[in-house]
């Protein structure tokens, strides 16, 4: 394995998430690479500091002002805008809110993949008990989901603000592809619930999150 | 002299008719060299029309231009050495005479990053690093590149040829690869994925419904994910070939004509799982869907 490819596989290693091929290909890489060791270290401690949040976890109050305030900000800007300069211009006005929701899709992701895999770990450790498995997985879902929603929502009031000035025609593919994974979530999100110690349902409703947030970012690029 | 006086006047009429038709079809023509570093940075934007890159082993940028009328004027270029830039001004409305066809000669080793509305795009012989983003236009990329990123909404994606580190992304736009890299990731939401080759040493290959179709051979060191949530999954891989495949599905079907092995139920009761690995081990092969079926099959 090469360093290249350790980026996407750090964090589903760090949470034993991986195959064991994969994981040894990765402990062995680790073996031989301070780079990437350094790397791991660093990422370990992240996540311990992250298990030592609350059980549901809230974005950083600090931050989330900050990304909501750029974002108004960037709606504000880009009103008076001539249409035919709009895109151009509307692309430099919300440079800040694009990296803001950059950092936010990246953490958020983080927390997702990790809430939602402790979440199963938790109700696998009491399947004797499901109905309070049951319970401590929804409270926990509930967390994460009013953070990605936060998110998603300041997203496409953005991409709303802007609505006018795009194709018709793109509008349409980008509202027809939410309404795809939208249903991909809700699907998702009721087999969890029913099946809550299955991680590879934490995993899927995790990367349905991640497509949408990943294709409300892409469409207010335009 | 008769015969004069009437080429005269064909004549007349033909240089009338020129004239009078000279503004429907307006098209300049323009051609502009900038000299640049081999490894140069390079942004090009032209959003209707087509723009095609190609790379070459001249250290210069070198435009040809064909300009529809509404774009007339309105081709622009700044920098020189390490960064040069070229994009057309033109009116947003969708006036069909703002298209553009543009040419770019750039150093081959250079960076490039080509942007368009609904122009087509196309880049062959560039073997640094390309990213290209279009809202529908089509893209073809061929080559060997050292890093390569395509982006567009619904516009289709093809690409020919290997890039070190390869990202591809779509909202329902197809996805067509021939070829492979080391770090390859492939997303759509709705669009269809195509993937063949004989060099792919990682991938990631994600979609919502869209279906995902491989055919290929994966290094034995190598590490893959495909993953959709609805769409079908249909891998094709040479027999023998070293892998521990590992495939779960919590309700689509999985058909399994590589081996002998049956699906088992999944891991907590529910869904389908099936795991097929060699005595050798090899490459490490990860298969999710939610309710798309999964197929896998010898090529």
């Amino acid at each position: 394995m090469k360093c290249r490819m350790m980026d996407s596989r750090l964090d589903a290693f760090l949470d034993g998430a991986l195959p064991p091929l994969e994981r040894r290909s990765v402990e062995a890489h680790l073996a031989q690479c301070a780079r990437c060791r350094a790397e791991a270290e660093g990422l370990k401690r992240i996540i311990a500091r992250a298990r030592a949040l609350p059980p549901s976890v809230q974005p950083p109050r600090d931050l989330w002002p900050a990304v909501e305030a750029e974002m108004n900000r960037a709606v504000v800007e880009s009103l008076p805008l001539r249409r035919d300069a709009g895109r151009f211009a509307w692309r430099l006005a919300s440079r800040p809110v694009l990296a803001a929701a950059a950092l936010l899709l990246v953490a958020l992701s983080s927390l997702v993949t990790w809430n939602i895999t402790r979440a199963g770990r938790t109700a696998a450790a009491v399947a004797s008990a499901p109905l309070v498995a049951g319970a401590a997985t929804l409270v926990e879902l509930h967390g994460i989901e009013r953070d990605y929603q936060l998110a998603a929502a300041d997203l496409a009031a953005t991409l709303d603000a802007r609505r006018a000035s795009l194709d018709p025609a793109t509008v349409a593919v980008v509202e027809a592809d939410l309404r795809l994974i939208d249903q991909a979530i809700r699907e998702a999100r009721a087999a969890l619930i029913a099946d809550p110690a299955n991680e590879d349902l934490g995993h899927m409703l995790s990367t349905a999150y991640r497509h949408k947030l990943a294709l409300l970012q892409q469409a207010t690029r335009l | 002299m008769r015969l004069l006086v009437q080429t005269r006047r064909l004549l007349s009429l033909a240089v009338l008719a020129c004239g009078v038709a000279a503004p429907l079809s307006a098209q300049r023509k323009v051609q502009r060299r900038i000299a640049v570093d081999g490894d140069a940075s390079i942004r090009l934007w032209n959003n209707f029309g087509s723009i095609r890159v190609v790379g070459w082993d001249r250290d210069s940028l070198v435009v040809t231009a064909t300009l529809g009328r509404a774009a007339e004027g309105g081709l622009r270029f700044g920098g020189q050495g390490q960064f040069a830039k070229m994009y057309v001004d033109a009116p947003t409305d969708g006036r069909a005479d703002a298209a553009a066809q543009i040419e770019v000669h750039v150093p081959r080793r250079s960076r490039v990053w080509v942007k368009s509305m609904t122009a087509d795009i196309e880049v062959v012989g560039v073997v640094g690093a390309v990213d290209a983003n279009s809202v529908s236009g089509r893209m073809r990329i061929s080559g060997a590149l050292r890093e390569l990123n395509a982006e567009t909404m619904d516009g289709e994606v093809e690409i020919d040829g290997t890039a070190t580190v390869l990202r591809a992304k779509t909202a329902s736009g197809g996805i067509r690869l021939r070829g492979g890299g080391d770090d390859v990731g492939l997303t759509t939401v709705s669009g269809a994925l195509f993937i063949s080759g004989e060099k792919f040493q990682g991938a990631r290959v994600e979609s919502v419904t869209g279906d995902i179709h491989f055919d290929g051979r994966l290094d034995r060191n190598g590490s893959f994910t495909f993953e959709s949530h609805s769409g079908a999954i249909d891998l094709a891989f040479p027999p023998e070939m070293p892998a521990l495949i590992e495939i779960r599905s919590f309700a689509g079907e999985i058909h399994n004509q590589y081996t002998k092995a049956s699906p088992t139920p999944g891991p907590t009761g529910r869904g389908r799982q099936l795991t097929v690995a060699s005595e050798l081990g090899g490459a490490s092969v990860s298969v999710r869907s939610f309710k798309g079926v999964v197929t896998l099959r010898r090529r």
